[in-house]
């Protein structure tokens, strides 16, 4: 039996349009075994349709990476943000004001280590709407090692 | 002739009210002479949207309309149709509905206790602060949200906007595995809203009794959720489908949102709305809690609906470990239907109220009309009552932030979804002096 995961990995926004891209890239992570890099059960991998939910999907002393679509960046850049950086970034309030804007000072109270939870944030364009074909090839290789970077860096 | 003193207060980002709205006040004499409760949110026109649609597209349209309680649009919406198409659920898919509406119950009051109504009766301006002494309750709060949003996610696919209801049933049946996995989940979840029952009946609430009606649905052997007959704390009671000889909608000025009266009253729908009604229907082990908290039903105290919120979680975990435990027996997740034209009704009791829907179909089982009556509506005239007699009784000689902050309680404490939208309240206060 596997034991509690050490490393959450988790895909932020809606199930649609350029959102979707935490879900996405959930996805590809999946269907390319990045779990199965670690021991059995250390890293789990998750999708979350409003960050309202995160605070019950973070576990205690886990390493956080939240994936999410970043506007106002070039489609396909991969941007790293720590948590410091993280709670100063200009992040858009989210609909019924429970986006992640608001519920990141939550998570601080909440949650015993949140110096361990980093953003990756991928560019999405200017729009909500930009079709996420045009996105660069190897995307998903790219966040792997982004990944794989904020674990072991 | 005394010199006019007014006084304007805007309270710009807020809080903790879903939707977009404004509060208006003229204070004269040390009474409030005029009073608003403005919603300027632009109309979403889905009634309109559902003209010319086919029948079956109409679960998944409706359930746009609000991302905290899609379920009950869903639901609301399929009994209208299955009513014209002559559809009457199976027993499995009956108690199925009741388990994925019982998700929303539980994940739609988890979020309102914890994230918007708690703080106020705690001084805290927000469940950030209110965490920083409560946070064993605040993650309390989380898990049992996310048990509802896990149950809906059960039979919907996803917990946002869900995709499995159907006119007839549902697409599939979850998975028995996935079934197995979350029972003990919510079995737990049944203890720990006990533990959110006790520690709600607990904290202090304004005393502050009013007289209004209440209304909700009632079913014959069972707290009303997903069906029932229309009734009343003044005796009504009417099928779903008489709706109209009653109730009525009307325009006001200051409002984007349709008023509704109760023969030309205010009235009130709700958890404390189906609770006064209700109460003897639930289960045992809620009852037991109820009986031990003290509260007196009927309540005139609104602020008691805070803690009814709490006893429908554990009303809700406690029928969905029942009916996932000893499902019905079924053969297909739906039965098929044979559209024709026809008119139909629906009314479920969505998290926040009565729900009600009316279509016309086509002979196709197109949609030739579409009529969404949603609980805020219903409640807006009851607010603007409930919010006079408050904030009378409060005092309007308090200061101006006081007067605001117990006006936007009392607002909050409705749990109002005037839409899926950001949160922003004004609160405009004209006062002369005696």
């Amino acid at each position: 039996m596997s034991g509690e995961p050490r490393v959450q990995v988790i895909g932020i926004g809606s199930p649609y349009g350029a959102d979707r891209l935490g879900w996405l890239a959930i996805e590809q992570l999946e269907a390319n075994r990045f779990s199965a890099a670690f021991p059995p059960g250390m890293v789990q991998l998750q999708s979350c349709p409003s960050p309202a939910q995160l605070p019950a999907l973070l576990q205690p002393g886990t390493a956080v990476l939240l994936i999410d679509a970043l506007q106002g960046r070039p489609p396909g850049e991969i941007q790293r943000l720590s948590w410091q950086e993280l709670a100063q970034a200009p992040l858009m309030s989210g609909s019924h004001g429970l986006g992640l804007r608001e519920i990141l000072p939550l998570i601080e109270v909440l949650y015993s280590r949140p110096e361990r939870i980093t953003l990756l944030g991928i560019g999405v364009g200017d729009g909500f709407v930009e079709p996420l074909d045009e996105l660069p090839s190897g995307l998903f290789s790219r966040l792997e090692q982004n990944i794989m970077g904020a674990l072991f860096s | 002739m005394s010199e006019e003193r007014r006084i304007h207060i805007e309270v710009p980002v807020l809080a903790r009210v879903e939707g977009e709205g404004a509060l208006h006040l003229r204070i004269e004499d040390g009474r409030i002479e005029h009073l608003q409760l403005r919603i300027f949110e632009p109309p979403r026109f889905f009634e309109k949207f559902l003209e010319g649609r086919a029948w079956h597209e109409v679960p998944d349209v409706v359930a746009r309309i609000c991302g905290i309680c899609p379920v009950a649009y869903q639901m609301s919406a399929v009994q209208a149709l299955e009513d014209i198409f002559a559809i009457t659920p199976d027993p499995w898919v009956r108690a199925m509905r009741r388990v994925m509406y019982c998700g929303e119950w539980i994940q739609s009051h988890a979020l309102h206790i914890h994230l918007l109504a708690l703080p106020d009766f705690f001084g805290c301006n927000s469940v950030v602060e209110l965490a920083r002494d409560h946070a064993g309750e605040v993650r309390r709060g989380f898990r049992l949200q996310a048990l509802g949003n896990d149950l809906i996610a059960l039979f919907g696919g996803r917990s946002v906007h869900p995709v499995g209801v159907r006119v007839g049933g549902f697409h599939r049946a979850p998975d028995a595995e996935r079934i197995a996995e979350l029972l003990p989940r919510l079995e737990a979840g049944v203890a720990e809203a006990a533990d959110l029952v006790r520690w709600c009946a607990g904290i202090a609430m304004p005393d502050d009794q009013q007289e209004f009606v209440s209304v909700a649905l009632r079913a014959e052997d069972e707290y009303a959720m997903g069906e029932g007959r229309v009734v009343s704390s003044t005796g009504l009671d009417l099928a779903r489908q008489d709706y109209d000889s009653h109730f009525s909608e009307s325009h006001i000025a200051h409002s984007t949102a349709l008023y509704s009266h109760l023969d030309g009253q205010p009235y009130l729908v709700g958890p404390l709305a189906r609770l006064n009604l209700n109460h003897a229907q639930l289960p045992d082990s809620t009852r037991a809690l109820l009986q031990a908290s003290g509260l007196q039903l009927p309540s005139r105290n609104m602020f008691h609906s805070l803690l009814a919120r709490a006893l429908e979680i554990h009303l809700a975990l406690v029928e969905a470990v029942r009916l996932l435990s000893a499902p019905p027996a079924f053969e297909s997740a739906y039965q098929p239907a044979s559209p024709r034209a026809g008119i139909g009704y629906g009314a479920t009791e969505a998290p926040r109220g009565l729900l009600w829907h009316r279509y016309e179909t086509a002979a196709d089982g197109s949609i030739v009309s579409a009529r969404i009556v949603p609980p805020t509506s219903q409640n807006q005239a009851r607010m603007e009552e409930d919010l006079k007699q408050s904030l009378e009784a409060f005092g309007l000689d308090q200061h101006e932030d006081a007067i605001r902050l117990r006006g936007e309680t009392v607002i909050r404490n409705y749990d109002p979804c005037i839409s899926c939208a950001t949160h922003f309240l004004r609160l405009g206060i004209e006062r002369e002096p005696q």
